[in-house]
């Protein structure tokens, strides 16, 4: 059975706590991107504007923590320079870090083409569309959180499942992304009415294929292995 | 997806080894031109080398990494059998240079010696000048006929080596007086004018301050593309920078063996992992 264990303690235990204090950067931006997918969430269960509004100008802190992640990132390169599994981690995070601050564009993205008119957005046949896209952020959200937790967790088995569009644990979102995409497309219905769902379910898409990304680093992270671009999902990024 | 399928490797090899065989590439199906087999070291009753088996490449700078006392300077002494000048030392086993036995009663060690030349952790000019110091090997192993000749090989060992610019104008001064780095290159000089196949190096660097380092990390990666190079570095950095291939060795086993990148971003045993990373110990 292949293990990839977590590797122990440096010898200088200095480089300990940089490779901590890294990840504890890392955990804060996943948790700072969660906290905006459910605000969303909560703006379109209660039809909060404000909250709405809290959500695109939630988006900007996200971008300063990316920047000082990747300034941590640069200063650890620099003094360390790290090889092996503490290479691969730092790669990694860095990648994970550019997925987290493009999801977080998507959920401010999302906010503001759900949010700008007065009247709810329409969806699939005209039907409004917030309770059917709150219902996908949820769905988002938890594959999210599966995602960071299995970067916490240096678990590449949990990955893995998340990693793949066959048979992932996206699968079932992914259909119902196309499903409604199709129903759009279908229905006969005006473009111009549908333009600003047809919009959310492309960053819904996008934030998944953001999700299958992360989930593709940390593989890389614990095993080495490069999985990247070995299935072409149907999400574009 | 399976493990398989994501392509990641489910032979375990990251999990503590249970066998004594080596990890990673030791042998290769590319031009070879030392082969060692089953190589057992003793001084005297102990034992500092188990079964090491390895190919050394044709035109390639291998690196031999591993913590102090591992074997590898010892391993490294084996290639033109300098172990020989250690009364207590002795080698079991089978190294071959370009299919030779160097162990065969037939072999001379003074021209495997040339074919195997070998530059030391300190720079160990010779208290003479500067030109003799590369002369006098060709002139020993009568590689040339003539003043004009000798000082034809004298200025392209020192052109090759990147130091004829710096002391053409010098070239009865001491070698003993130029710096620390200069003298590493005369004696990597001194060493190419026998016409060396292989030239191994230990630790060639440790006395050298970053800039001379990096001179003579520069001249190595040019050597490889006419010698084989073999050296031992303390140096994580300069195996990476330097090798195409690097063997990590451990209380006297060669651990693992693959190219250079691999052993610094993914390699395959845990005592490399620990050793690289500094989680030794």
């Amino acid at each position: 059975m292949t293990t990839f264990a977590r590797p122990g303690k440096h010898i200088l235990k200095r480089y300990d706590k940089d490779m901590r204090k890294l990840q504890k950067r890392v955990l804060k931006m996943g948790a700072m991107v969660a906290d905006q997918m459910q605000r969303l969430q909560d703006a379109l269960g209660q039809e909060d504007d404000e909250r709405a509004r809290q959500v695109i100008e939630g988006d900007r802190p996200i971008d300063l923590q990316e920047i000082k992640v990747d300034k941590f990132i640069i200063r650890l390169l620099a003094r360390r320079a790290p090889v092996g599994s503490d290479l691969r981690y730092i790669v990694a995070a860095s990648r994970i870090v550019t997925e987290l601050e493009r999801l977080g564009d998507e959920t401010a993205q999302m906010a503001a083409a759900l949010f700008q008119e007065e009247t709810p957005v329409a969806g699939c046949n005209g039907r409004p569309a917030h309770g059917e896209v709150r219902s996908l952020v949820e769905q988002l959200l938890e594959l999210f959180e599966q995602v960071m937790a299995a970067f916490e967790k240096y678990d590449y088995r949990s990955a893995l499942q998340l990693a793949g569009m066959d048979a992932s644990r996206g699968r079932e979102m992914d259909k119902r992304l196309k499903d409604l995409m199709e129903c759009v497309f279908g229905s006969g219905q005006q473009v111009s009415e549908a333009v600003n769902f047809i919009l959310v379910l492309r960053s819904l898409e996008r934030g998944l294929r953001h999700v299958q990304n992360i989930a593709e680093h940390v593989i890389y992270l614990v095993t080495g292995e490069d999985v990247r671009h070995r299935k072409k999902g149907p999400a574009s990024a | 997806m399976s493990v398989i399928d994501a392509g990641i490797r489910p032979d375990g090899a990251r999990d503590a080894r249970e066998t004594d065989a080596t990890v990673g590439k030791p042998f290769l199906e590319k031009k070879v031109t030392l082969r060692a087999r089953n190589v057992n070291v003793f001084y005297g009753e102990k034992q500092a080398l188990f079964d090491v088996s390895i190919d050394i490449g044709k035109h390639e700078v291998t690196a031999f990494i591993g913590p102090s006392g591992c074997g590898k300077s010892t391993f490294l002494r084996c290639f033109n059998r300098m172990n020989d000048t250690i009364d207590s030392c002795r080698v079991r086993g089978e190294i071959l240079l370009d299919d030779e036995d160097i162990h065969d009663p037939k072999m001379d060690v003074v021209p495997l010696r040339a074919r195997v030349g070998m530059v030391f952790q300190k720079p160990n000019p010779f208290p003479k000048s500067i030109y003799e110091n590369i002369a006098y090997g060709p002139r020993l192993h009568g590689l040339v006929s003539g003043k004009s000749e000798l000082d034809a090989l004298v200025e392209k060992s020192l052109s090759r080596a990147g130091l004829w610019n710096e002391v053409k104008e010098r070239l009865d001064e001491p070698g003993t007086g130029l710096s620390g780095g200069q003298q590493q290159r005369l004696c990597i000089a001194r060493a190419i004018a026998i016409n060396p196949e292989v030239i191994l190096m230990d630790e060639p660097c440790s006395a050298l301050d970053p800039i001379a380092t990096a001179r003579v990390e520069e001249l190595i990666d040019e050597l490889r593309r006419k010698y084989t190079i073999v050296m031992v570095t303390h140096s994580m950095q300069q195996a990476a920078r330097v090798s195409q291939r690097t063997a990590y060795f451990h209380l006297g086993r060669l651990i693992e063996v693959d190219k250079t990148d691999r052993i610094f971003t993914n390699p395959s045993h845990e005592l490399t992992e620990a050793y690289i990373t500094g989680r030794f110990g």
